[in-house]
């Protein structure tokens, strides 16, 4: 079946070459347009997009955005992403060199998507990033005491008899030879840097929190992020926000986040409004100048007594003495 | 028996519990389980209090479900929590005749609630509700109302959800904002620094009344110390309206609808209110969830909400 001339089938456009194929869709959903695509054979590098006029655009590791505009890479399975700066172009690939592909791979995804309010739109690829990659990854916060983890600077430091504990490679994912990892998680859940979260969400069962505000709070919704060290206190402050574990007994000073209720953007800052279990926290954030404000207030006003019962049922009293 | 089972006609869930048959109904005063010295408190005084359902339909630790069933029939774990929420010891006081300051903690009670169910990675919508007067199915006169901490997104909330997530794509703004915005004197019922009572435009029952935070907030998290004394306020105003309206103790259903947990994020669109659909159409009549109701989800309001807002409105109420 043809389509102005092009190959057609099942919904999908097909570009054949003499080294590859590409099969691509574009969907039309709320905010804007997804583009998936499934490659066979010798692709290469591939062009997903591009856009002229890439002045009003910050670049992130797997996404771009202005401050009505932003795309982004949904889900990508086999290649490497790049996101090019090129005169005035901004020019979003994938890299599929020296792979060659016999079947389709499956199905990876690209968006664009318009809205006016910045905020809105990271929340919006936040929950897409969430429902795209879930069958890869989930997000489970894991409160870990420190014999629960161990810190390793290469994987030949690390003891296989270690079964069960969270390995920390303290180093970038890319270094190692990907079925050295896959063998040790079989017994361990495995954590490490990355230069591109969405690009290893397969590779390792969380990562060490190396990126910026956004591409953190974007990825935190789909897995497991460990803060291990920081350059200074600002650092520290927004980091926490979605870290587990970090060292040198700072962790004992700083609130447990329990629950990030509100993320507010205006103009250079974010607030951030948190709960650490006895307090609400809010926390404004000037990544211009790198300082912070921070605000504590108790969560509730209230006496509150925990009661578990024989019956195995928890009894929650309130109130009494007025607080 | 408890477990939930799936409906492919309307893509819902059905909770099965064979324990939510053994709850008394309607016990005498003396017989009260949740008054001090009842059964659930046989020798424990309390100011108030939330505790876990002795006859759940959701539990935390729910029986397994082996068998998953097969084609169309398809089941799974009860996971949830159902918990009763005890707003005083005082068994025959009532939403409307409790002093504000005991509301006032219970703010601060539902507000913990919220936070400590949503806690559970299972959950993914808190729900806090009242049933009021045997007229709605309260199998208990003293005064208190539940928490649902569902396992999955009910079948109505997911239609807010999905309404109110295409009203903001389409006009850029929340649609609950906007109609505080547009909205005029004639539905309102009472108004308060930070919430607005009505009987919205869209009203279902006669008398029925939403109260909308003036602020945009998806959930009970989101509040401040004064919202959270201003919300009790404003939910008196409207319960003692209520019961003046008649001058009878006017049975209703009050429920929060809350933005859901441990999913996608909603906040942007989602605008936190309560719905108080009373069953009643008159003094002595009652408005039946009837087949074209029950059946379709369309209602036909007998009161128009402009005058039942009006009467409403006109009751004066002081505290």
């Amino acid at each position: 079946m043809f389509l102005f001339g092009i190959p057609f089938s099942k919904g999908y456009f097909l570009k054949e070459e003499d080294n590859y194929t590409i099969k691509w869709k574009v969907e039309n959903f709320d905010f804007g347009w997804k583009i998936s695509w499934s490659v066979k054979g010798n692709v290469g590098d591939l062009e997903i997009f591009k856009i002229k006029n890439k002045d009003n655009f910050r670049v992130f590791s797997f996404f771009a955005f202005s401050d009505a505009q932003l795309m982004s890479f949904l889900k990508i399975f086999n290649g490497e992403i790049k996101i090019l700066e090129e005169d005035d172009d901004l020019i979003f690939k994938v890299s599929y060199e020296q792979k060659f592909f016999e079947k389709f791979t499956p199905e990876e995804s690209f968006v664009m998507l318009n809205f006016e309010d910045k905020l809105v739109l990271l929340n919006f690829l936040r929950n897409l990033l969430k429902k795209e990659n879930e069958q890869k990854r989930k997000s489970k916060l894991l409160k870990l005491v420190e014999e629960e983890y161990l810190i390793a600077n290469n994987i030949k430091e690390v003891d296989m008899n270690l079964k069960g504990k969270v390995i920390i490679l303290n180093d970038f994912i890319d270094k190692y030879n990907s079925e050295e990892i896959q063998k040790l998680r079989k017994n361990n859940l495995v954590f490490a840097k990355s230069r591109n979260y969405l690009e290893n969400i397969s590779d390792v069962d969380g990562f060490i929190i190396n990126g910026d505000f956004e591409e953190i709070y974007l990825i935190s919704n789909i897995t497991n992020l460990i803060l291990l060290d920081f350059e200074d206190n600002f650092d520290l402050e927004w980091k926490n926000l979605f870290r587990n574990v970090h060292l040198d007994g700072i962790n004992q000073n700083t609130d447990f986040v329990e629950s990030i209720v509100k993320i507010k953007n205006e103009d250079n800052y974010y607030i951030v409004e948190y709960l650490t279990g006895n307090e609400k926290v809010f926390l404004k954030l000037d990544f211009s100048n790198k300082k912070y404000i921070k605000e504590k207030i108790p969560f509730i006003n209230i006496n509150k007594n925990k009661v578990l019962r024989d019956d195995g049922r928890i009894f929650n009293f309130y109130g009494g003495d007025e607080k | 028996m408890m477990e939930l089972r799936y409906n492919p006609l309307t893509d819902e869930w059905i909770i099965v519990s064979a324990e939510t048959q053994k709850r008394p109904v309607q016990p005498s005063k003396n017989q009260c389980p949740i008054c001090p010295g009842g059964v659930e408190f046989p020798d424990t005084v309390y100011d108030l209090v939330a505790f876990e359902n002795r006859f759940p339909s959701l539990k935390k630790e729910p029986p397994k479900v082996d068998d998953k069933g097969y084609g169309p029939f398809r089941k799974k774990e009860s996971y949830g929590v159902c918990e009763v929420v005890v707003y005083t010891s005082e068994h025959d006081s009532s939403f409307p005749k409790m002093p504000l300051l005991q509301i006032e903690k219970l703010v601060e009670m539902w507000v913990d609630r919220t936070f400590e169910l949503s806690k559970n990675d299972f959950v993914k919508s808190v729900f806090i509700f009242e049933n009021r007067g045997k007229e709605v199915g309260a199998s208990l006169p003293h005064p208190h109302g539940q928490i649902y901490a569902f396992p999955f997104i009910p079948k109505r909330i997911e239609t807010k959800l999905k309404a109110m997530q295409t009203w903001y794509i389409e006009n850029k703004k929340c649609v609950i904002c906007e109609v505080l915005g547009s909205e005029k004197k004639e539905r309102i019922v009472a108004e308060t620094t930070h919430f607005v009572a009505l009987v919205p435009f869209y009203a279902r029952f006669p008398y029925e009344v939403h109260v909308y935070p003036k602020r945009h907030i998806s959930n009970l998290l989101e509040f401040h110390d004064e919202e959270k004394k201003d919300f009790a306020r404003i939910l008196k105003i409207v319960t003692m309206k209520y019961d003046k309206l008649f001058e009878q103790e006017f049975p209703y259903m009050m429920m929060f609808f809350q933005s859901p947990f441990n999913t996608e994020d909603f906040s942007d669109f989602f605008h936190f209110h309560v719905e108080f659909n009373p069953p009643k159409r008159d003094k002595d009549k009652l408005k039946w969830m009837a087949s074209v109701e029950t059946g379709t989800w369309t209602f036909i309001n007998p009161v128009l909400p402009e005058e039942a807002a009006k009467m409403l409105r006109e009751v004066e109420v002081d505290f």
